[in-house]
């Protein structure tokens, strides 16, 4: 299977196959980066579009010294984060109004834990939200996250701390999380 | 959103411990551990995209004209005047269509056209390609003068380029440098909305076109560059890209960088 940087330089110089190659072993990454981050399918779709079409117009830009997959992520948060802070600015419900404690019977377990978590992760500001996903998600390290947020280390992992922190006391109520705590000796 | 709290020192410690794959003695601090990896669990537990929505993701970014930098990693010192005048040069509208991944020149002609574009090094040099980039040049089907909707337009037909126009229908083999002193240089259009690109755009396509390369040393794209525009303060170029289903985008990137200002689909 031909490495990502010989697709990249292939693409770079007009190959289709190769940019469509590329762009299809990456597609579920980004589409899942940008579902976390935003927290719908709706708002997921198109920052995943907005950031595959900037990763195509920037290629020639990317200058090799991250991975291909870092700088990938790093377009894909931007792309997200933009996202967001446009929706901060148009009405909408506030994550505040999110029901983050019900599990519906009704739903299957998987379809609530991931409301959960969406809940979840709704209240977190999206800098924390984005360093928590690119560590729990991407499997980025913090130097590589730091890239990405064009944050210092050191920021990165309080950062992450702190999500944690947060999304702890959110999902407490989570009947795993819960049974696990009741299960707890200590 | 709720600011997140400092967490305590036993979270801390798990997470810490958890991004390194350790564990702890401490029975509180493996259980806060064990609650990182069950929220972790859940973070990743997302549903890929349908098949339909992956589709659509590639196809858009396929469809997308790939953008070719051509800024030198390092550039010759050139004396300022020559610079401005190579800007006021510069500033004429060269037509040159069509995105495309095939390396032949289409049958309009229009990849002649770029490549002559990308070098205008120096006063001179700005005029000499003028023929073959006139000759290479293919007028864009525009909308009429009139649909320049109050919009501030400052559009590159100066004396110069009547001049290298003139030169080029006649042959292109006459001189071409007989200009006696290089054209005052224009101010950029200015835009701040993409309806004011589209606009402006009309405005221009409108307007005759004289030949001229874009400014050397920036942004060069498979599409056909407008002229320089100031968009959101911002100067830039502003170019008409074709797609390979034949749709057309007006895009403004920034000359510093070559980033992209605004865009807007020509209906």
């Amino acid at each position: 299977m031909a490495l990502d940087d010989d697709l990249v330089r292939a693409a770079r110089v007009g190959d289709r196959a190769a940019l469509e190659q590329l762009l299809r072993r990456h597609v579920d990454r980004v589409h899942a980066l940008a579902r976390r981050l935003l927290g719908n399918e709706a708002d997921a779709d198109d920052a995943a579009q907005e950031a595959l079409i900037a990763v195509v117009r920037g290629l020639d830009r990317f200058d090799g010294r991250s991975s291909f997959t870092t700088w990938l992520y790093r377009v894909t948060t931007n792309a997200c984060l933009d996202e967001l802070r446009r929706r901060s600015r148009r009405p909408g419900p506030l994550a505040e109004d999110v029901d983050h404690g019900r599990h519906d019977p009704m739903l299957s377990d998987g379809i609530a834990d991931r409301a959960e978590i969406d809940a979840a992760l709704a209240t977190l500001p999206p800098e924390f939200r984005a360093a928590v996903v690119l560590r729990d998600l991407c499997d980025l390290d913090y130097a590589e996250i730091a890239a990405v947020l064009g944050i210092p280390a050191g920021t990165v992992r309080s950062r992450i701390a702190r999500g944690r922190a947060l999304l702890a006391r959110r999902l407490g109520n989570h009947p795993d999380l819960t049974r696990r705590q009741s299960d707890d000796p200590s | 959103m709720t600011e997140p709290p400092d967490p305590d020192p036993i979270l801390e410690q798990a997470s810490d411990l958890f991004d390194e794959g350790r564990t702890s003695a401490d029975p509180a601090v493996e259980a806060r551990i064990a609650e990182l990896a069950l929220a972790r669990a859940l973070i990743r537990d997302v549903a890929p995209p349908s098949d339909a929505v992956r589709e659509r993701l590639v196809s858009a970014a396929l469809a997308t004209p790939h953008l070719v930098s051509t800024r030198r990693p390092a550039r010759r010192p050139v004396a300022i005047g020559a610079l401005v005048t190579a800007a006021a040069a510069a500033v004429a509208v060269v037509v040159v269509l069509g995105r495309s991944s095939n390396p032949a020149p289409s049958a309009s002609g229009h990849r002649d056209a770029s490549v002559v574009s990308t070098a205008a090094p120096t006063p001179g040099a700005a005029r000499a390609p003028a023929a073959s980039a006139s000759a290479g040049a293919i007028p864009i089907e525009g909308p009429a003068a009139s649909a320049n909707a109050g919009v501030t337009v400052t559009a590159p037909t100066t004396a110069s380029a009547a001049t290298t126009t003139a030169s080029a229908s006649s042959g292109g083999a006459g001189p071409l440098a007989t200009a006696a002193a290089p054209p005052p240089a224009p101010s950029p259009a200015t835009a701040s909305s993409p309806s004011e690109i589209l606009a402006l755009y009309r405005a221009l396509a409108a307007a005759p076109r004289p030949t001229a390369a874009p400014p050397p040393g920036t942004c060069a794209v498979d599409g056909a560059f407008y002229g320089p525009v100031r968009y959101g303060g911002v100067i830039g170029q502003l170019w008409l890209v074709t797609n390979g289903s034949g749709g057309r985008r007006l895009e403004v990137l920034a000359t510093a960088d070559c980033r992209s200002l605004g865009e807007v689909e020509v209906p």
